[in-house]
């Protein structure tokens, strides 16, 4: 059976615990070359479940399938690096002692995008004159898209976006939305943490219940 | 075995041939077991000593940690004139060995005023305070000096002193861990409280195991490590994540107060004083200017031809700690913090006993394990600086970095990022093995340039003079080994 007849996520019955508070269940699935958002108030648990499909965050019951294959295997689950991901979170996490383009060309070498693809979706994001840069150097906005951009660099096929638009005007959001149009088209699927409801792409509403 | 667990292992090699192996080799040779069977808890007199050890320990790391938090909160939170030079003058106590600081103390006020006036452990626990507060003020005001950006703009908005107030509170989760290291690193002082007249566990630990009962020695370092447990699981376990990762920006919107000037200078007084006294002392007369010239020289190719040898061994502690620390090895770093809390002289001995005869003779001209016997007393610096180092990051940025295959992750992103931590930690322990004394008077070849033996011998035999040059000369090189590693990182992260 091929990896190509598995949705690129699928999530039944999760069930995770941030701090006290109990996030869930929660089943869903994400085909390829799809986009969905997840959407809700703030505390609902947007974050925390993409930190859980990420393995950044311990789940309680459930599971996790990337590309058909159970991430919950084993003691600690599958190690966040062997998920098949990219993650995007919602607060900076940009390694500021690396230039933006040193840090592409690290998180890409296991099967990421070449030099010059990085090259061109930096240009897309109008970050091509800033990639030599470290983070101290740039803006909010553009250590947002400078993140996007070493997050799209990876190779991972499933995009774990946390609020990709937050810092950015309507230029910033438009080159985003594009690009990531462009990815799911090369293959890659995209989950989305929003915090309003978008017309954009298929949603899910998480709510109390 | 699991790839995480060879990974933890490697970091564990230096304390476990270095530490464990030996000691418990020695342990079954001595025939502990036997005697703890018979009766463990040894003689009243033991659990004097140990009871009296872990007092003077106590007491001086939060008599020092209180210290060393004022310093830390006036110097991150204000601005005023030379405050790198009251910084790097704190700090100096810290780099003169003990030997020479409690000469000092006794040329100023004479041994038998000591007793008489400071008298016994309170006068222990005053000197170990005063050399040990530096090292808290150093940890502290790292902590405070890598608040995030925004908390520190946020906390400019305050009133000077409502600043300070707040400024502390949020140190004292710090501060109360530093309490905790300290404990450990000062169980093990012998040569302070030796000079108020005090009998600590090292002292009596050292003499049972070269001329008395060996068994007994054991019994009491078994005991020492069952009083000290409780602090062992405390540093180890519960250290919170932390978000501080940035400096606070240079010294704008910093309040100024004269009050807080007026303090430094006070606070400076005794460390002024003490560079006097040795200043002082140390000026040779007109007739003994070529003598002392070359015995100066003699003492910086000294100083210079221990430092590689310290920095090897600094660096090996804090470089297992810290991968230790980043991998969540709980388990690991208890066992590099457990030689430190034991007598330098008990793991010297057991190597000696154990390891050395199976050393080619070659290797017996090379400080070998001299440098693994100090690394191994490292171990809980190592593992404290690890422990902070690995907190100190954004979680954000560390979760990145957990998409990385793992050895890229560590070494490509979050070590570099630790290094800010990790490299002040590495002078820490620099100045520790160039000033520690037992292990180096057991195990050092012949002819081997220790300045710490050196000074401990010139001591003895009332040399005075000369000590107080090699005492200077290690606080002036430890200065500028500290500026030397910490301006860099202060410029770039500016």
């Amino acid at each position: 059976m091929t990896q190509a007849n598995h949705p690129a996520l699928e999530v039944a019955d999760l069930i995770v615990i941030r701090g006290t508070h109990s996030i869930g269940p929660i089943t869903f699935q994400l085909s390829i070359g799809k986009q969905l958002a997840l959407t809700g108030g703030n505390g609902i648990g947007k974050s925390s479940m993409l930190l859980a499909i990420a393995g950044l965050l311990p789940v309680t019951s459930g599971t996790i399938r990337i590309s058909g294959e159970s991430m919950l295997s084993g003691s600690d689950g599958v190690e966040p690096w062997q998920r098949g991901i990219s993650w995007l979170g919602q607060e900076r996490g940009l390694w500021p002692h690396l230039s933006i383009e040193a840090q592409c060309r690290l998180v890409a070498r296991d099967g990421g995008k070449t030099a010059e693809q990085i090259v061109a979706v930096a240009q897309s994001l109008d970050m091509a004159e800033l990639i030599q840069r470290r983070p101290a150097a740039l803006s909010g906005g553009e250590a947002q898209r400078a993140e996007l951009l070493r997050t799209v660099s990876g190779g991972g096929a499933l995009l774990l976006l946390d609020e990709p638009f937050s810092a950015q005007n309507e230029d910033g959001r438009r080159r985003i939305e594009t690009l990531l149009e462009q990815e799911c088209q090369a293959g890659r699927s995209v989950l989305l943490a929003l915090h309003q409801t978008d017309s954009e792409r298929e949603t899910l509403t998480l709510t109390q219940n | 075995m699991k790839k995480r667990q060879i990974g933890a292992f490697w970091a564990l090699l230096p304390v476990l041939i270095g530490f464990y192996f030996p000691v418990i080799s020695m342990m079954i040779h001595d025939g502990l077991f036997e005697a703890v069977a018979g009766e463990f808890g040894g003689s009243s007199s033991s659990q004097s000593v140990i009871l009296t050890t872990v007092r003077i320990a106590t007491m001086s790391a939060v008599l020092a940690t209180l210290v060393g938090l004022l310093d830390a909160v006036l110097l991150a939170g204000t601005r005023g004139p030379a405050r790198v030079l009251i910084a790097g003058m704190l700090l100096a106590t810290f780099l003169i060995p003990p030997a020479a600081l409690a000469s000092a103390v006794q040329g100023v006020i004479g041994s038998s005023t000591l007793r008489a006036t400071i008298r016994d452990e309170l006068g222990a626990v005053c000197m170990l305070a005063f050399r040990w507060a530096p090292v808290a003020c150093a940890m502290l005001l790292g902590a405070a000096v890598l608040w995030p950006v925004q908390q520190e703009r946020a906390l400019r908005g305050l009133s000077p002193r409502v600043a300070l107030f707040v400024r502390a509170r949020c140190l004292m989760p710090q501060a109360l861990r530093c309490v905790g290291l300290l404990v450990l690193l000062l169980i093990s002082a012998s040569e302070l409280p030796s000079y108020a007249g005090v009998e600590t566990i090292s002292q009596r630990v050292h003499a049972r195991l070269t001329v008395g009962d060996a068994a007994e020695g054991w019994q009491l370092a078994l005991g020492m490590l069952v009083a000290v447990a409780p602090v062992l699981l405390f540093l180890v376990w519960k250290l919170p994540r932390s978000d501080r990762s940035q400096w606070g920006g240079t010294v704008t919107g910093l309040p100024r107060l004269r009050g807080v000037d007026l303090l430094l200078v006070i606070r400076s007084i005794p460390v002024l004083a003490l560079v006097f006294i040795l200043a002082v002392t140390a000026w040779p007369r007109a007739s003994e200017m070529a003598v002392a010239g070359s015995e100066f020289i003699d003492g910086v190719v000294g100083i210079f031809q221990e430092l590689p040898r310290a920095f090897i061994a600094s660096s090996i502690a804090v470089i297992c700690g810290w991968r230790l620390a980043d991998g969540g090895h709980r388990w690991g770093l208890l066992l590099l913090c457990l030689p430190t809390v034991l007598p330098s002289s008990l793991g010297a001995l057991a190597l000696l006993h154990v390891v050395r005869p199976t050393l080619p003779l070659v290797l017996d001209d090379l400080p070998i394990l001299l440098t693994l016997a100090q690394t191994c007393k490292l171990g809980a610096v190592g593992a404290a600086a690890g422990l902070v180092a690995s907190r100190v990051i954004p979680l954000s940025e560390s979760n990145s970095s957990r998409l990385l295959a793992p050895v890229t992750g560590r070494w490509r992103v979050r070590f570099p990022r630790a290094l800010p931590v990790l490299l002040p930690a590495v002078v820490i322990g620099v100045a520790l093995v160039m000033g520690e004394v037992e292990a180096t008077l057991l195990m050092a070849p012949p002819g081997h340039p220790s300045p710490a033996l050196e000074l401990h011998q010139l001591l003895h035999f009332r040399n005075d003079e000369q000590a107080a040059r090699i005492a200077l000369l290690l606080a002036l090189v430890g200065s500028m080994l500290a500026a030397i590693v910490v301006a860099p990182l202060r410029r770039k992260d500016k």
